[in-house]
């Protein structure tokens, strides 16, 4: 075996890969390298649109993401109740995720500055998992309460005064989507907006940010953030870096490594591919 | 400072501990990898069905409590759902995806055109010249590549196919066209599999962050799985042996 093909094996040996990965992560996250964040446009776009928002702005919130997702999701949708808890917010949180309920806990717990500014019932509602089909979001923008009798707790909704103001399409100055999936977008866009043109803000993960996009840059949704880099971003722009912050340095690190792979792995495909050629195969491993 | 309960960490070491083991997997699988995993599928089964029922008796048995009679039919099409069980009387069972299925299909495709259609085909018509080089560039970039795009997926016309000059103007256009498309799409692949990664890699430092907190329970985990491993590769080895024992003793009569 010459030297090409022990480059090659060990290069193929995924252990080897893996535990690459996580002493490069994980050695980051002990030791961060402040690498500087540079603040994307559409990031600011969204940060200037909540930051234009009226007061006591209506806000209907979809928490589809599961405790994957969170990574990405939990420090946007942070950042987001924060910067618009200065204006009194009412906001309908819902879930179309099974597992949306734990996670909207989570929430709760990870952000109590948020939450203790906000009375439930009068400025925030609850109301857990909803199954996910296009009927329930064309229900809902006829009418929340009367479509979802008792909330996650089982209190009835019936007597809730925030269903006075943010109850029908008409009455949310937003729609915030966080999602880890495409369905939700697709399913927002076709009963959300173009039949109210309610305003749409997506927050989702980077793995569907380029499917999600086309809706951005045709004006159909007002602002996506997309990744963990999107979150960091968002919080810097609210100067409070939190957990997104934290991590995009460990993310750089992992690529760094990945590309390191790939242009190692392309280096060796020739060499390897002329010594296969020269012994009469026609494949390389 | 709040102390944590004795609940709070059990279930850190719990996470902590099934973190590491599923992990475990991406070296060798071994029995507290498979322990982990089963663990996962009777826990989310167990989740899943609790989460159907608090839904139901949400949007179902509540409404109905509070007067709204319409929706006892919802409540007998689910039922029909049992009507597998009985199997002269399984066609029933058919009622509530149909249901499902016609309602979904009606109150999508009234918006799915303008929504899906008539919204991208819009905002794919750019001005070629914006005054801005860069942004005039982009929308040339991008116009180009749609058509190539399209011409990529077009099946029932191509050039050079049904009797037409190989070196035809038409179809020379044709074929620049379908490789602007081939490598608009190939670009469009490349960003989602970057994006995959960026994601994966979001995944794991979550769990890593969930780990860096209880580092005790990782330590402890990690030993566990390692001697898990070792057993597993040293079962492997005997197995092998086991059967290559067999498989010699069968040779010799």
């Amino acid at each position: 075996m010459n030297t090409i093909e022990k480059i090659n094996k060990f290069l193929s040996n995924r252990q080897i890969l893996y535990l690459l990965l996580l002493a490069v992560v994980l050695g980051i996250m002990l030791h961060p390298l402040g690498i500087p964040i540079g603040i994307a446009g559409q990031t600011r776009d969204v940060y200037n649109y909540v930051d234009k928002l009226p007061q006591n702005p209506k806000i209907l919130m979809d928490v589809h993401y599961d405790p994957a997702g969170a990574t990405e999701l939990q420090p946007m949708a942070g950042a987001f109740l924060r910067q618009v808890i200065v204006k009194n917010p009412k906001i309908v949180f819902f879930t179309t995720h099974n597992i949306g309920p734990i996670m909207f806990e989570r929430l709760r717990s990870y952000f109590p500055d948020v939450f203790s500014q906000l009375k439930y019932g009068d400025d925030y509602v609850n109301l857990g998992f909803l199954p996910l089909v296009e009927a329930t979001f064309a229900s809902m923008a006829k009418g929340c309460q009367e479509f979802v009798a008792r909330d996650a707790y089982g209190a009835s909704t019936a007597d809730m005064p925030i269903f006075k103001v943010a109850d029908k399409a008409a009455d949310f100055n937003v729609v915030v989507l966080l999602t880890t999936s495409t369905d939700p977008i697709e399913y927002a866009i076709r009963q959300w907006y173009t039949a109210y043109k309610m305003p749409l803000l997506f927050m989702v993960v980077a793995v569907i940010g380029p499917s999600v996009q086309p809706f951005v840059a045709s004006g159909q949704a007002v602002g996506m953030l997309s990744g963990q880099n999107a979150a960091a971003q968002y919080e810097l722009l609210l100067k409070r870096p939190g957990s997104a912050v934290a991590a995009v340095d460990a993310q750089s690190g992992a690529h760094v490594l990945i590309m390191i792979y790939i242009v190692l792995g392309n280096l060796i495909y020739w060499p390897m591919r002329k010594m296969s050629k020269k012994a009469g195969g026609t494949k390389t491993k | 400072m709040i102390t944590p309960s004795i609940w709070d960490m059990f279930g850190l070491w719990i996470g902590a501990a099934l973190t590491v083991w599923l992990f475990s997997f991406a070296f060798k699988d071994n029995a507290l990898y498979k322990l982990a995993e089963h663990l996962f599928v009777g826990v989310a089964a167990a989740y899943n069905f609790t989460i159907a029922i608090d839904g139901l008796l949400k949007t179902g048995i509540a409404p109905i409590q509070q007067g709204n009679i319409m929706r006892i039919f919802a409540l007998i099409l689910g039922c029909f759902f049992f009507a597998k069980y009985f199997g002269k009387y399984s066609w029933v069972a058919r009622f509530g995806p149909a249901f499902v299925i016609g309602v979904g299909l009606g109150i999508s495709v009234t918006t799915a055109p303008e929504g899906f259609v008539l919204a991208q085909v819009k905002s794919s018509m750019l001005p070629l010249w914006t005054g801005d080089l860069l942004q005039s560039l982009t929308n040339i970039l991008m116009t180009f590549i749609v058509l190539g795009g399209l011409t990529y997926f077009m099946f029932t016309f191509v050039p050079g196919i049904r009797g037409a000059a190989k070196k035809a103007p038409g179809t020379r256009l044709y074929g620049a066209f379908l490789k602007i498309g081939i490598y608009g799409m190939m670009i469009g692949f490349g960003a989602l599999f970057a994006s995959t990664i960026v994601s994966r890699v979001a995944y794991l430092i979550g769990r890593l962050t969930d780990l860096i907190a209880s580092p005790e329970a990782s330590i402890v985990a990690t030993i566990l799985v390692i001697a898990a491993i070792a057993y597993a590769y040293r079962h492997e080895k005997k197995t092998a042996v086991g059967k290559l024992e067999q498989k010699e003793s069968r040779k010799t009569p």
